[in-house]
């Protein structure tokens, strides 16, 4: 029966999912046929094989355990650190860099705003400060002097007016 | 050793240990498979499969492990290893030829070598 020969079944799909009726005629066939009989042998053979490759379970050595607790044991001995260094290892770099970033920007306003006010013109300066107490103190100080200078010539002039009446 | 002897390393009769053949013969005489559910025969079995198995490609391996032994789909296997569906139907099929063959050597061997001490 060189038509129906089942090797090419016993290729197509796993030896465990052949159905019922996959067996019972394969199994007629093998009756007839002995190149057929040993492949599918070898299949079931083959399908027995991996299917206890992978049923096995792989025991870890007893070094490997050893090893293994071993680590546990050290990191449950190690000291565990306060929550403060655990913070300042987590944020640290952050917390720097935002400090670093503060003192920065408090030197560059501090050096920027003296320059500006120096470089400020007279007029500009004088408007600014128009109502300002120094410059009502000073402007005064300037009509004292004016009015001083004023009286003085008025003290001529009467000084000079009395000796002509005179 | 000849350089086809080392690209397709030949599992001999030679090689088997006394628990394989013994285990292949109940296998062959179809004796109950839970009689063989106990931890020696399985590790008895495993060994021997190990021993099949590294004859095939490593990709042979991994396509007949996965789908034949896990029983994953083909889809998952095909997303897994980012072969596409048809290629991996193909090395499952020629991974079970190589793997069938193999086996099928090896009890012709055996049954020869049996044959032989008998007479």
């Amino acid at each position: 029966m060189p038509d129906n020969h089942i090797i090419k079944m016993l290729d197509e799909k796993p030896f465990g999912s052949l159905g019922d009726g996959d067996i019972a005629s394969a199994e007629s066939h093998i009756a007839m046929c002995e190149q057929c009989k040993s492949a599918y042998d070898a299949a079931r053979v083959a399908a027995s094989l991996i299917q206890a490759r992978t049923s096995e379970t792989v025991d870890a050595s007893p070094f490997f355990k050893t090893r293994v607790m071993a680590a546990i044991r050290e990191r449950q001995l190690t000291p565990e650190e306060p929550s403060l260094v655990k913070m300042w290892r987590a944020a640290g770099a952050l917390i720097s860099t935002l400090a670093l970033l503060m003192v920065t920007l408090t030197g560059i306003t501090i050096f920027s705003q003296s320059p500006d006010s120096q470089s400020q013109t007279p007029i500009v300066a004088a408007s600014q400060n128009l109502y300002s107490p120094e410059y009502v103190v000073l402007e005064r100080g300037d009509v004292d002097d004016d009015e001083l200078v004023n009286d003085q010539v008025i003290g001529t002039v009467y000084d000079v007016e009395d000796g002509d009446g005179q | 050793m000849l350089r086809s002897a080392k690209r397709h390393p030949e599992f001999t009769v030679s090689d088997l240990t006394d628990h394989d053949g013994p285990w292949l013969e109940n296998q062959l005489a179809g004796v109950s498979t839970q009689r063989h559910q106990s931890n020696e025969r399985g590790r008895i079995a495993a060994d021997l499969a190990e021993k099949v198995l590294s004859q095939l490609p490593p990709d042979d391996r991994l396509v007949l492990m996965s789908i034949d032994g896990e029983q994953l789909p083909v889809k998952d296997v095909a997303e897994m290893t980012g072969w596409s569906e048809s290629k991996v139907k193909v090395r499952a099929f020629r991974a079970r030829r190589r793997m069938r063959q193999a086996v099928e050597k090896l009890l012709k061997r055996r049954s020869t070598s049996a044959d032989e001490k008998g007479s």
